[in-house]
């Protein structure tokens, strides 16, 4: 090329540099251009990408209720909260705790979250990943052991795990790690569980 | 490298702004987006020499590969399907971004590299770096801006009607340049060609895009 052309060719392009740059739709042939960058490797394992979309995914829903989430994602699809239960054969009942973050997921197994979120179509855990953290940091309290045993009784409009944390208060220290460790046993199992469900699915 | 096309079914859902739907797309095409731009941001850096060490440049593409997914959730009432599939749009985004974010950092590294003499001609504003402020909008009233945001539909349907007519081959290789940097060599690498097919290619192109945009608007003014 010569000189002409070079600065022919830095003025279109600085030009539609400029034109495209606010826009949400690429230039014609960019996906041309992105599958050729897509398909060089980058040196970054898979393992390196799952830590990197894992922060980047949690900020999404910082501060929001998983359950508070799910019936919205519900909402957009337009089903109804029955359709839902039937499909995912879950109680109706516990699906609107769920929703309004009143189900004790200690009684739940990992497996039948899974289940709901297979029905509802969904391939992760995604967005609901660190909501779903913050609310079993709560209901799957670990405590250090407590000197003595502890009695309580069941008292009306009191959920199992608040009973549960007043019963313990002031007598056993919770054992921050191992809750953690807890939660994120209870959240792969989902995860596997719904790998598990959609590679079925494909088979 | 074939793109699945699952965002199919969840972009009503996105045009609602769910937050899950939006997470099944971090899900499906972080690692794509991000392994798009990545390569873009690396081939930046080097065509300036590589001041940013890689890890540095790993950090800012995490950053910028977020602000693409946020950017591109928050303006999904403008996302066209018909022009681009949604993770092209993304990395689009992204590489939109990247001139403030990467570029801006390599030319900091630049910067830091050499000694400051007080008569370097980079350090007084000139002419082609007030332009600059105006078209990154740091200058502009809220007027200008919807001047310039209405001037710049009318130039990129003008851009479009231009690369629609060209043979696909040159219309691909400008836009590859656009995409990957104005050095002949990484286009080349990145279209898989020899540096001299490709450089001849390019001299093909831009002279055909100037006749066509002539013939199609009558003056090459505005390029």
């Amino acid at each position: 090329m010569d000189e002409k052309d070079e600065d022919l060719l830095a003025s279109v392009i600085d030009r539609l540099a400029s034109a495209y740059e606010d826009s949400i739709n690429p230039p014609p042939h960019f996906a041309e251009a992105v599958d050729s960058a897509a398909s060089e490797p980058t040196g970054v394992t898979k393992e390196q990408i799952e830590v990197l979309r894992r922060r980047s995914i949690s900020k999404l829903s910082e501060g929001k209720a998983a359950g508070n989430l799910l019936r919205m994602y519900r909402e957009a699809l337009t089903l109804d909260l029955e359709d839902v239960a039937r499909k995912a054969r879950w109680n109706p009942d516990d699906l609107e705790k769920l929703e309004q973050g009143q189900l004790d997921l200690q009684s739940v197994e990992a497996e039948r979250i899974a289940l709901l979120l297979f029905a509802l179509g969904l391939e992760s855990l995604g967005a609901l990943e660190q909501p779903l953290r913050e609310i079993l940091k709560l209901q799957m309290e670990r405590y250090e052991s407590a000197p003595t045993a502890v009695y309580g009784r069941t008292r009306r409009d009191v959920t199992s795990v608040q009973r549960r944390r007043d019963l313990l208060k002031g007598i056993a220290v919770v054992d921050q790690e191992a809750t953690l460790r807890a939660a994120d046993i209870y959240l792969r199992r989902i995860s596997d569980e719904m790998t598990d469900l959609w590679a079925s699915r494909k088979s | 490298m074939v793109v699945d096309d699952r965002w199919r079914r969840l972009l009503p859902l996105l045009q609602k702004g769910d937050v899950v739907a939006q997470g099944e797309v971090y899900t499906i095409y972080f690692a794509y987006v991000f392994g798009a731009l990545l390569v873009l941001a690396r081939r930046q850096n080097s065509h300036a020499g590589a001041p940013l060490p890689d890890d540095d440049l790993k950090e800012l593409v995490e950053s910028l590969t977020s602000q693409a997914f946020a950017s591109t959730f928050e303006r999904i009432a403008e996302y066209d399907q018909a022009k681009s599939a949604l993770p092209t749009a993304l990395v689009w985004r992204g590489k939109a971004l990247m001139r403030g974010i990467v570029g801006k950092a390599i030319r900091e590294a630049l910067r830091d590299q050499r000694s400051v003499h007080l008569d370097d001609p980079d350090l007084r504003p000139t002419w082609r770096w007030e332009r600059q402020q105006e078209t990154n909008g740091l200058t502009r009233s809220p007027e200008q801006e919807l001047e310039h945001r209405e001037q710049s539909r009318i130039l990129r349907a003008k851009f479009e009607g231009v690369l629609e007519r060209m043979q696909g081959s040159q219309a691909s290789a400008l836009i590859e340049v656009l995409a990957s940097g104005k050095s002949i060599s990484s286009v080349a690498e990145a279209m898989g060609k020899s540096s001299t097919a490709t450089d001849s290619l390019l001299r093909r192109a831009v002279r055909e895009f100037r006749r066509l945009w002539i013939e199609l608007y009558g003056s090459e003014g505005e390029i």
